[in-house]
């Protein structure tokens, strides 16, 4: 741990341009402004998690989700109109509200103020899950479809893990949340025993330990990328490894420390 | 206790003094840790979070880059104040513990 805490450590990395490949994990590199959300802190203890390939943490997670959204609105503003990204600890905390509740009201009541936005508006929801040390993905596809009869919405899990994870609560709480949304806005009752396409998408998987986190990020953008044509293979259940363009996964992480990194310098000329 | 921060008293209970509870100027703020235990903290509505956010740390021995902070489920940035974020008195702040995840357990 002390050697990852020098910025002075020598590199292993073949970027002999950068002199100080570590960074004080004190110190912030930048603030993050996606619109629409508030702005997220990146230090150097973030940085040194990817540089060091240690497993990605809910800073790195939600910045670089925002940073995928702000990409697209800068090439498609419309589009990205359609996408609401929620904070890493949203589950974790409706999860925790969830198990200490027996009155879900009292469940509705605390993550009301947690909601900022007209659910309903948009066509993608992510979720993005830490449970057990793992990260995951769920996506809700056309929440506002959930008042249809039958409901015309699907909820997506993405794992990139081989072995069966269990999400099947996590698809539960979000559909529950989604049913007492709709009562509280609309002021229409739908029956939690209501019957929600799910799946779990078909995408490739993790060769290591501790690359969950990068792909469900690569995952986020991959959609984002094409996500019409992904719409519609995800709710058929008919994606293939190859519809996530598996080959940018293994610079992946590197990818994301470049971005960090020029983010960094811009932002460093910035406040000077 | 005597490590505590003059600016940022931590009041023990909430509502604890109820003279200086009418001021305008001083928030009473709930601070909810990963644990569930609630902390109250006596802050003016000016100064920055950031103290508050320190003397959370140092009482529970924890680093600042550990701990998150969430003001109604957005993060609180350091250099927010109360009055910034529209905080009003007897309001909560849920600490959350820092999210890793690879998949040590699973795979």
């Amino acid at each position: 741990m002390s050697s990852r805490n020098s910025p002075e450590r020598e590199s292993i990395s073949d970027d002999s341009t950068d002199q100080s490949p570590f960074r004080d994990p004190d110190s912030e590199l930048f603030s993050y402004r996606c619109a629409g959300y508030s702005p997220i802190q990146i230090m150097g203890s973030d940085y040194n998690r990817l540089k060091d390939d240690d497993e990605l943490n809910d800073n790195l997670i939600v910045f670089y989700m925002r940073y995928c959204l702000e990409k697209l609105r800068q090439n498609n503003e419309n589009d990205a109109k359609r996408y609401y990204l929620f904070d890493s600890f949203f589950y974790q905390k409706l999860s925790d509200v969830n198990s200490r509740n027996r009155n879900k009201d009292k469940v509705y009541e605390t993550m009301s103020r947690w909601i900022k936005v007209d659910l309903l508006e948009f066509r993608y929801i992510f979720v993005p899950v830490c449970e057990d040390q793992h990260w995951y993905l769920v996506q809700i596809i056309n929440p506002a479809g959930i008042i249809s009869n039958p409901p015309d919405c699907h909820i997506a899990v993405y794992d990139s893990i081989a072995t069966k994870f269990k999400h099947s609560s996590a698809v539960r709480i979000l559909k529950n949340l989604l049913i007492d949304y709709v009562k509280d806005v609309k002021g229409k009752t739908i029956s939690k025993s209501v019957k929600i396409p799910h799946s779990i998408v078909k995408t490739p998987k993790q060769l290591n330990t501790v690359d969950c986190g990068v792909y469900i990020l690569h995952f986020i953008e991959t959609f984002m990328e094409n996500s019409s044509v992904l719409e519609e293979k995800i709710i058929d259940k008919e994606t293939e490894d190859d519809n996530w363009n598996p080959n940018s996964l293994p610079t992946k992480r590197q990818t994301i420390l470049e971005i960090i990194k020029d983010i960094e310098t811009e932002y460093q000329t910035q406040s000077c | 206790m005597s490590s505590t921060p003059t600016s940022v008293q931590p009041t023990g209970q909430s509502g604890e003094s109820k003279k200086e509870g009418t001021s305008t100027e001083h928030i009473n703020l709930k601070v909810v840790g990963s644990d569930h235990n609630e902390m109250f903290f006596k802050i003016k509505r000016t100064t920055q979070l950031k103290k508050l956010m320190d003397a959370f740390c140092e009482r529970q021995g924890k680093a600042f880059n550990s701990l998150r902070f969430l003001y109604d489920g957005e993060r609180v940035q350091p250099h927010n104040t109360p009055l910034e974020l529209e905080m009003e008195d007897g309001d909560a702040i849920d600490v959350m513990v820092e999210q890793t995840g690879g998949c040590i357990q699973c795979c």
